[in-house]
């Protein structure tokens, strides 16, 4: 992998990477695993220093980084924690990543916090509100914001404009990118009865910045219908790559990650889906007739 | 999509998260028609499960 070869500006290369965990860290720096980026949950770095800083540190010398925020709860009623926010301005302003994301969801009312990412109602209320939180993100972090779609369980019968309506709106109104997570995509499809493919088509495909790549879980609710639940403990599906691969059709060659925080398997097992990624970016990129 | 129903607040919404024996909050819907209690109820194993 080059990525410098297919940087563009001050974004990932376009090429694959993995969530970075702590148990991971010392094989790749003492192996120099071949890898395109990584990325950190953001909270998990909010610290005032020791061994976990310094280690962040020595990837971010050898390897392009993403930053990924899951506590900024952009989508809350309330105005967004200017302390947080300052954190992560120190932060970014440590390790100057290739790239921010946050999702579009709300995690945190009345001063509790609540360790999910949980849904908004698709209304011209709430999308204003997350048009000023973008807003103000950006304004402190003085950078473009990645929005990332959510997994969705259940939806708000006050909503007006379906998901896709509503981040396309975001996007135009505030300059933020998007971050295309094809498994949340294919979740919260399979769980509305919706198209997947069209849910990306409508999307404003040239704000991508990166797509996440993950795998769900299966239930099914009460009257036997399938309900998938995003909990990065799995291998990518299969439904999942496949629309991943229509995405790329679709979009062109995007940065793309392999997360996983759950069921952790060995860093050998994430770089053999990251390699899965990168031959789908390669056939993506080759003239037609030529698809790995 | 039409507006009709009343918005939920997310307050009530958080509420019934923390409190099992709460029903669903209304103003949530399912695609099927189904209750969706056993949807929110991916959100409450969420916070809960993180709580332990």
């Amino acid at each position: 992998m080059k990525p410098d070869a297919a940087v563009r500006g001050a974004q990932l290369p376009v090429c694959a990477g993995i969530g970075l965990k702590a148990g991971h860290m010392r094989e790749i720096l003492d192996t120099g695993t071949d890898l395109g980026f990584f990325e950190v949950h953001a909270e998990n770095y909010m610290v005032a220093g020791g061994p976990l800083l310094a280690q962040l540190g020595r990837i971010r010398e050898r390897y392009p980084l993403s930053i990924h925020g899951v506590g900024l709860s952009i989508g809350a009623e309330a105005p967004l924690d200017a302390a947080h926010l300052g954190r992560l301005a120190a932060l970014l302003s440590r390790f100057e990543p290739q790239s921010f994301s946050e999702h579009l969801a709300w995690s945190s009312h009345g001063g509790n916090f609540y360790n999910d990412l949980l849904p908004v109602p698709y209304d011209r209320v709430t999308l204003q509100r997350v048009c000023d939180h973008v807003d103000q993100v950006q304004q402190r972090l003085q950078r473009r914001l990645l929005l990332e779609n959510p997994s969705t369980y259940v939806e708000y019968e006050c909503s007006t404009m379906d998901e896709a309506q509503f981040l396309s709106e975001v996007v135009r109104r505030s300059g933020c990118g998007l971050l295309l997570d094809v498994n949340n995509a294919y979740v919260s499809a399979v769980n509305h009865a919706r198209d997947a493919q069209a849910f990306i088509a409508s999307l404003p495909l040239s704000a991508v910045g990166e797509i996440h790549l993950a795998g769900f879980a299966e239930d099914r609710d009460t009257a036997g219908s399938r309900l998938l639940i995003d909990t990065h403990g799995a291998p990518i599906d299969a439904a999942v790559w496949a629309l991943y691969t229509a995405t790329l059709r679709m979009a062109g060659p995007m940065p793309t990650l392999v997360e996983r925080d759950n069921n952790l398997p060995p860093l050998a097992v994430l770089c053999a889906e990251a390699q899965r990624a990168e031959r789908a970016l390669s056939a993506c990129r080759a003239p037609v007739g030529h698809e790995v | 999509m039409s507006a009709a129903a009343p918005p939920l607040s997310q307050r009530d919404f958080a509420r019934a998260l923390l409190d099992p024996q709460q029903p669903c909050p209304p103003g949530l819907r399912s695609w099927n028609g189904c209750d969706p209690a056993a949807r929110f109820a991916v959100h409450r194993n969420n916070v809960v499960s993180s709580l332990v």
